[in-house]
């Protein structure tokens, strides 16, 4: 089977020089892997209270930090141009569309 | 080694990071659905929003894209470095993909998904089990003889 992708490295030895930047880039900017910490608490925060929040924010998109809505927009450029005005990125920040009923995807 | 999942009725999602000097020059934390029936892990056009890709530093596709909507405008980014969190050591698991695609957003498009699909070629490393409501995501043994821990 072809295959498009390989794993190159797991903490510190890597395979290919492509990994051994990528790995000294998690070293440099160890805030980096609290950012994706903060991002993988408000992801799973939204999946938890989804149903929850329908009838507040139905039909809309909704920004969640530090486990909160913090923005919420029926735009999505708008709410992520207001999401980086206020707190400078969206790098912590887990945005999602939350649908008044639920959606079905079709991908 | 595996990698922690949630499942949302009968999705599965997972978090992870992308880095490629395109996207930024730091890691970039995205949401991923996995999503058997693609055959390339592709971010999706709302999510290509929230990364800020220059597409105009991007080529075409190469091969054709069929979708359920169609053929969409996908992008090619060479070369990236797509990590995941190992549930138990927390230490990231790194896997280099060759090509990864990206739709471009269209201001046609009404609600943009904020996501990036786990296409098949990601998926083909790990051993899946989906029997609802638990799901895992291991890293498959074979692949294991590539990863190498720092004793330091």
């Amino acid at each position: 089977m072809r295959t498009n992708s390989k794993i190159i490295s797991m903490s510190g030895i890597t395979q290919s020089e492509n990994a051994k930047f990528a790995v000294s880039l998690l070293k440099a900017k160890p805030n980096q892997l609290k950012q994706f910490s903060h991002f993988k608490k408000n992801s799973t925060w939204l999946i938890k209270h989804r149903d929850g929040l329908r009838k507040d924010y139905g039909n809309m998109y909704v920004a969640v930090r530090h486990g909160k809505i913090c923005s919420k927009s029926k735009n999505f450029p708008k709410l992520l141009k207001e999401v980086r005005a206020k707190y400078g990125s969206s790098q912590d920040v887990f945005i999602d569309y939350i649908g008044r009923d639920r959606i079905s995807l079709l991908l | 080694m595996s990698v922690a999942t949630d499942v949302d009725v009968t999705r599965v999602w997972l978090d992870g990071f992308i880095y490629h000097p395109i996207i930024g020059q730091d890691f970039r934390s995205v949401r991923f659905l996995v999503d058997t029936g693609a055959d390339r892990t592709t971010i999706l056009q709302g999510n290509a929003l929230s990364l800020q890709i220059d597409f105009s530093k991007l080529t075409k596709a190469k091969n054709k894209t069929v979708g359920v909507g169609g053929s969409p405008d996908v992008y090619e980014i060479e070369d990236v470095v797509i990590g995941f969190e190992d549930e138990n050591t927390k230490k990231p698991i790194l896997i280099n993909l060759k090509t990864l695609h990206v739709l471009k957003p269209n201001k046609k498009i009404k609600n943009p998904l904020t996501f990036t699909l786990f296409g098949t070629d990601l998926l083909s490393l790990f051993q899946f089990n989906y029997d609802l409501p638990v799901v895992t995501l291991r890293l498959k043994k074979k692949y294991h003889k590539f990863i190498k821990t720092n004793k330091k």
